[in-house]
């Protein structure tokens, strides 16, 4: 049986597909993996070069196609459903992991089980974070008390491609949630902390993934709509918060378009998000403008 | 996986603390192929080459002793060979688990189980040929030495001279209640400060009751038994070029 099976989706982004895969390359953890890749219906000469770049690696890849674009939700179950491995982890085509990502998370999980923990857990990591063109910055996962309500504010991070957990913990939080075309991982972590699961750090604070990061091209209003999307989906979660939390998640959804439109130089739309999450808090929306200058 | 059990290197390296990066060039100088594993979910992260911690109790409910296999076989490919250590040759033998945990042949006959034999071998720090010379001569002299009722305490005492490169004289003394490691001790001592012991120094060997029952206890360790195990050549970390027990003779 092999022991890791890396899942990672395609589509349209050879060079960004060849960097994560280097990445995986360098790993210090020389435990037996598979990459699983599946390409979600890219151009032609888009998908030979990923054929191609698939076939220079000395790694084992199982290169799967959709025969059309299906969207992120449902290339991630197909991933999810062909994976062999005893556990799992994700990247995503464009980011990468540093060298030492895969052995020091399994070492969390060890470290978790020799404690005793009596949790499904899954290991998480400190990232960095890079606007493209600009410099890292390493974001803490805060994974200390109510780890739902640090996901639903922001501090601990929903990103697949910082998790490492068995297979089988990955399966039994369901398949990814088709209607999100953006956050389904937010979904996807929700679930898995109200099925009693549990994030934990690896023995390292370093960051052991870089995320480069782009709102170009990407959709505010898509953004806006999935995030809407799973805080009704999961309002009994919010309910049993104050009224204060659930309106800032509320304004944190607008702001976070806003960014969105604001990057994709889209100026009505960003102005309708900043309207509305200066309704949604007003004290904060003013707190955020004062200390970033105006700047979202 | 393949796995070698290293053991005995605080024993007879002592007192000289053996650094990871020492283990790690004895390793590669002794064989290519061998990587040290590195528990890194150890709940000693500053010794992270110390497999003993798994012998112990643990908060789990699974066992300590099959987490770490499980662990190794996790981290490391169907073609590797991986060393772990622990730390005295007396873990495998002791009787653990009264204290709630497991002992090194408990380890090993596990590790048998899940791999199967022929990939488990145990293995011993060995000691160069200098100290194997210096152990020859102890042992000679020491046969020699007056046995009667030590002066205080109840150890074996034993003193010598070494000189070093420039001449001068340096006394050493080291009191133990184990013959082996008294010995093994001393020509740590000499190898670490670079000495040559001349055989000329004063060695003397007391024995009092306490202490003869103590090494009655164990008959075997000899000095002639010692050299017996010792192979001779190479640094001071060498490692046997085979085992000195099987798997199987220390399955339970």
């Amino acid at each position: 049986m092999t022991t890791l099976s890396i899942l990672l989706p395609h589509y349209n982004d050879p060079k960004g597909f060849e960097l994560s895969l280097r990445s995986i390359e360098a790993q210090t953890w020389k435990g037996s993996r598979e990459i699983v890749v599946c390409d979600d219906g890219s151009r032609p000469k888009e998908l030979a070069d990923l054929e191609r770049i698939c076939s220079s690696t000395r790694e084992t890849v199982k290169l799967l196609r959709n025969e059309k674009n299906r969207g992120r939700p449902y290339t991630r179950n197909v991933l999810l459903d062909a994976a062999d491995g005893k556990y799992t982890a994700w990247l995503d085509s464009g980011d990468e992991w540093y060298p030492e990502k895969i052995q020091q998370q399994l070492n969390g999980l060890y470290r978790a089980r020799h404690q005793g923990f009596d949790k499904v857990v899954w290991c998480t990591t400190n990232y960095d974070w890079q606007w493209a063109g600009a410099k890292k910055r390493i974001r803490k996962q805060n994974v200390d008390g109510d780890q739902l309500g640090n996901m639903l504010t922001g501090s601990l991070g929903a990103y697949l491609w910082t998790i490492l957990g068995t297979t089988q913990s990955f399966r039994d939080v369901g398949h990814f949630d088709l209607q999100l075309t953006r956050l389904q991982d937010l979904d996807f972590f929700i679930r898995f902390l109200s099925k009693d699961g549990m994030l934990i750090l690896p023995p390292t604070d370093e960051p052991l993934v870089v995320y480069h990061k782009s709102d170009i091209g990407k959709n505010g209003e898509e953004i806006s709509r999935c995030f809407n999307y799973v805080l009704d989906k999961h309002s009994a979660h919010l309910f049993t918060r104050s009224r204060r939390f659930r309106r800032n998640r509320r304004y944190h959804v607008n702001m976070h378009a806003a960014r969105f439109t604001d990057n994709n130089d889209e100026s009505l739309q960003t102005a309708m998000y900043l309207g509305r999450a200066a309704l949604n808090s007003p004290v904060a929306f003013v707190r955020h403008m004062v200390r970033n200058k105006g700047r979202l | 996986m393949k796995l070698d059990v290293i053991t005995g290197y605080r024993e007879y390296l002592a007192p000289a603390p053996v650094t990871e990066a020492e283990l790690v060039r004895f390793l590669s100088d002794a064989s290519h192929t061998v990587r040290l594993a590195s528990v890194g979910w150890s709940p000693r992260p500053e010794q992270p080459f110390d497999a003993s911690f798994a012998l112990g109790r643990n908060n789990s409910r699974e066992s300590a002793v099959d987490l770490l296999l499980e662990y190794l076989v996790d981290s490391h490919g169907d073609n590797d060979r991986v060393a772990v250590l622990l730390p005295t040759e007396a873990l495998l033998q002791m009787n653990l688990p009264k204290k709630g945990g497991q002992s090194g042949g408990e380890f090993i006959a596990r590790a048998a189980e899940l791999l199967g034999p022929q990939h488990v071998r145990l293995v011993r720090l060995s000691l160069s040929q200098n100290s194997r010379d210096v152990v020859r001569t102890l042992g000679r002299m020491a046969g020699a030495t007056q046995v009667g009722p030590a002066p205080s305490g109840g150890l074996e005492t034993i003193e010598l001279e070494a000189r070093s490169a420039s001449g001068s004289l340096s006394p050493y003394s080291v009191m133990t209640r184990n013959y082996t490691q008294v010995v093994l001790s001393l020509c740590e001592r000499l190898v670490r400060d670079k000495l040559t012991f001349t055989g000329a120094g004063r060695v003397e060997f007391v024995v009092n009751e306490m202490s003869k029952n103590n090494l009655s206890i164990r008959p075997d360790l000899t000095v002639d038994r010692i050299l017996e195990t010792l192979e001779p050549g190479g640094e001071i970390f060498e490692l046997l070029s085979r085992p000195f027990a099987t798997a199987g003779s220390l399955t339970p």
